[in-house]
């Protein structure tokens, strides 16, 4: 298996697991929380609000 | 059956662009609802309040703690939407998943979400909540793409931790939208 062709599974493997997903996504406002303490106001805010979203719009997604 | 012609070649992309402006647009109509009616007159104390009250009900629904009767159009999208095309079908199709008030809700999580873009968003704030909420809704398009039927049988097997991390992300985002609005 070429290197490309074994990241690409990789990859697939991974996002076929949705708590990947989801703790990609924790991950990502724990890192708006940080940004925010550390003085990073309005785009680490608005990172908030959208990690916010885009968790309730993957908790959904499953329905589909 | 469009339902699942969304998932393929063209149709995916307009499905995964109806929903982020599906889920814009109601961000955008929560924040100017929210800033007419409530947030002029409305403390910001009691706004806060009364989004922490929301955010610990929706934890003890997902918990099994307390039963509520979750707002929702529990209804399937029309199969009519299919009958306007495979790239229009499947737009129209995902700017109504994407807005969230045109199918079931099967997570507490788009109420927190919709009552904090209410009692405190302001223009951007609600812009970016509502692009998340299509972007989250998106993730599953793509995971399909690349990984077929796998997807749905892993999301149905792992629902209970993909549903705590989702809902401990939005226990931090909100805790960091909340202090800052104090």
């Amino acid at each position: 298996m070429s290197t490309a062709a074994g990241r690409g599974a990789t990859w697939r493997e991974a996002i076929v697991h949705p708590p990947v997903v989801a703790t990609a996504i924790l991950v990502a406002s724990i890192m708006a929380v940080v940004s925010l303490v550390g003085g990073s106001d309005g785009e680490a805010l608005l990172a908030s609000w959208l990690v916010m979203g885009m968790a309730a719009g993957f908790a959904v997604s499953g329905s589909v | 059956m469009l339902i699942s012609s969304v998932w393929r070649g063209r149709s995916a992309w307009a499905f995964g662009l109806g929903l982020i402006a599906g889920g814009a647009t109601i961000g955008l109509l929560a924040a100017a609802v929210g800033a007419l009616s409530l947030q002029w007159w409305v403390s910001t104390a009691v706004r806060v309040v009364a989004v922490l009250l929301v955010l610990v009900a929706a934890l003890l629904h997902m918990a099994g703690l307390m039963r509520l009767p979750l707002p929702q159009n529990a209804r399937q999208v029309p199969e009519a939407v299919a009958r306007t095309g495979p790239l229009l079908g499947a737009l129209q199709f995902g700017f109504e998943m994407g807005t969230g008030m045109r199918t079931f809700m099967t997570s507490a999580l788009p109420h927190v979400v919709l009552t904090t873009v209410l009692l405190l968003g302001g223009t951007w704030e609600a812009v970016a909540a509502g692009l998340g909420f299509g972007l989250g809704r998106a993730i599953v398009p793509i995971a399909r793409w690349a990984a077929g039927d796998e997807w749905s049988d892993g999301f149905d097997r792992s629902s209970k931790v993909t549903g705590l991390g989702l809902a401990t992300a939005v226990v931090v985002a909100v805790s960091a939208i909340v202090a800052t609005a104090i």
